[in-house]
């Protein structure tokens, strides 16, 4: 049974690794995915029979260990020319390689300069925005009302378009 | 597709591509503020430190996604399209004792059984926190395991049965009533002496998560 509980959830971190992390991090899949199983069950070891842990809280506890260790593995990391080649997915048609990901390179990090550069409302909501949410969805995180977010999402898009073209960086 | 959604797009592709430079650092808050944030369980203005650390940061955007995947958030644009599994429902928890102290204070969530009776015994008692108040029963002894918890106008609940250790045994999302039927091949094929416990969010469309709780139970096999 409580192998099981394991699978349930070595399934999830599996998924999640697999989609967020980038290639040279998802060799090391079942190492990430190992660490935050191994957290639990020294939870589980460590508690007294009769308290209660919600399935919730097991899962930050795997999910915490899995960041550490990617942490861990990020701080160590030496840069290889093949590794960001290889994590650089080509976003611009129309290019050749080199290019790209010269230009992809350009992009990321002119997105994060301008996003700095935002009034604070806004860079909140338009970071909110870049990771996948949707102005109610800002709005009832916020606690603003739904008018506020779509003004600050819509503002801030503007300025970090703004931004970019000064850099003369087009998305 | 419009000319502004793709740029949209590639924004948000610009904004989640990480590299194996992009290290940690000292400035990074510790990934339980994430699972935190992520999970709407941080004040706004810590909440809005880890936004804007977030924002600087391509290894905490990554650790955000990775929450997000994890927990099952609402964020859509950066997710993976892969279809979610059997178990793989989309559940948030408050906290319980935040949780539980405002299901008391609105008297909203009193949580009772049907089924007393000798040789039937589904039988629910408070888990963690005998002060919630348990109704008697209102009708006839079953055999069936029926669990119900009064509802909340335009809830719906998510629910799990799991063992006292927390295993995952039977869930079901998006009920409309505020009842669960206990599945009898679980009752049937459980180990003998093992309590079950029933996990209940109610919840709203528009608000996510509107409370939450946890309690033991005893069917009758």
């Amino acid at each position: 049974m409580r192998a099981k509980k394991y699978e349930h959830l070595r399934r999830r971190l599996d998924a999640a690794v697999q989609s967020v992390c980038p290639q040279w991090l998802r060799q090391m899949q079942d190492d990430l995915v190992q660490a935050g199983i191994m957290a639990v069950m020294r939870i589980d070891e460590r508690r007294e029979e009769d308290l209660a842990l919600p399935a919730s809280y097991l899962r930050k506890v795997a999910y915490s260990a899995v960041v550490d260790e990617i942490r861990r593995l990020r701080a160590r990391k030496e840069v290889s020319f093949d590794a960001v080649t290889e994590s650089r997915a080509p976003t611009l048609p129309g290019m050749s390689d080199p290019d790209r990901q010269l230009a992809g390179k350009q992009i990321v990090q002119a997105v994060r300069y301008c996003l700095a550069g935002l009034l604070e409302p806004r860079r909140h909501a338009v970071t909110l925005h870049l990771l996948g949410y949707t102005k109610p969805q800002i709005a009832l995180r916020m606690g603003w009302n739904r008018k506020r977010a779509s003004n600050l999402v819509f503002r801030g898009l503007e300025n970090l378009r703004d931004c970019l073209r000064g850099l003369e960086v087009t998305p | 597709m419009r000319e502004d959604e793709l740029k949209v797009r590639r924004l948000r592709s610009a904004f989640v591509e990480t590299t194996p430079d992009d290290r940690p650092t000292a400035a990074c808050p510790p990934a339980d503020a994430i699972w935190d944030a992520v999970g709407q369980g941080l004040e706004p203005g810590e909440l809005r430190r880890v936004i804007s650390h977030v924002a600087s940061c391509p290894a905490c955007t990554e650790s955000w996604r990775l929450a997000s995947e994890i927990v099952g958030d609402e964020a859509s644009g950066t997710r993976s399209r892969c279809p979610p599994e059997p178990h793989d429902r989309r559940l948030r928890r408050v906290g319980w004792s935040s949780a539980l102290a405002a299901m008391l204070a609105m008297g909203f969530f009193s949580f009772f059984y049907e089924g007393i009776g000798p040789g039937s015994i589904p039988r629910a008692a408070a888990g963690a926190d005998t002060a919630l108040r348990l109704a008697p029963p209102e009708e006839p002894p079953t055999a069936e395991c029926e669990l119900r918890w009064t509802g909340l106008e335009g809830a719906t609940y998510n629910v799990q049965i799991l063992t006292e250790r927390f295993e995952l045994l039977a869930e079901e999302s998006n009920l409309t009533q505020p009842r669960f039927r206990v599945p009898e091949e679980l009752l049937a094929s459980r180990p003998a002496d093992t309590g079950l416990r029933l996990y209940v969010a109610a919840k709203s469309g528009l608000e996510g998560t509107l409370a939450d709780a946890t309690f033991d139970v005893e069917c009758a096999p």
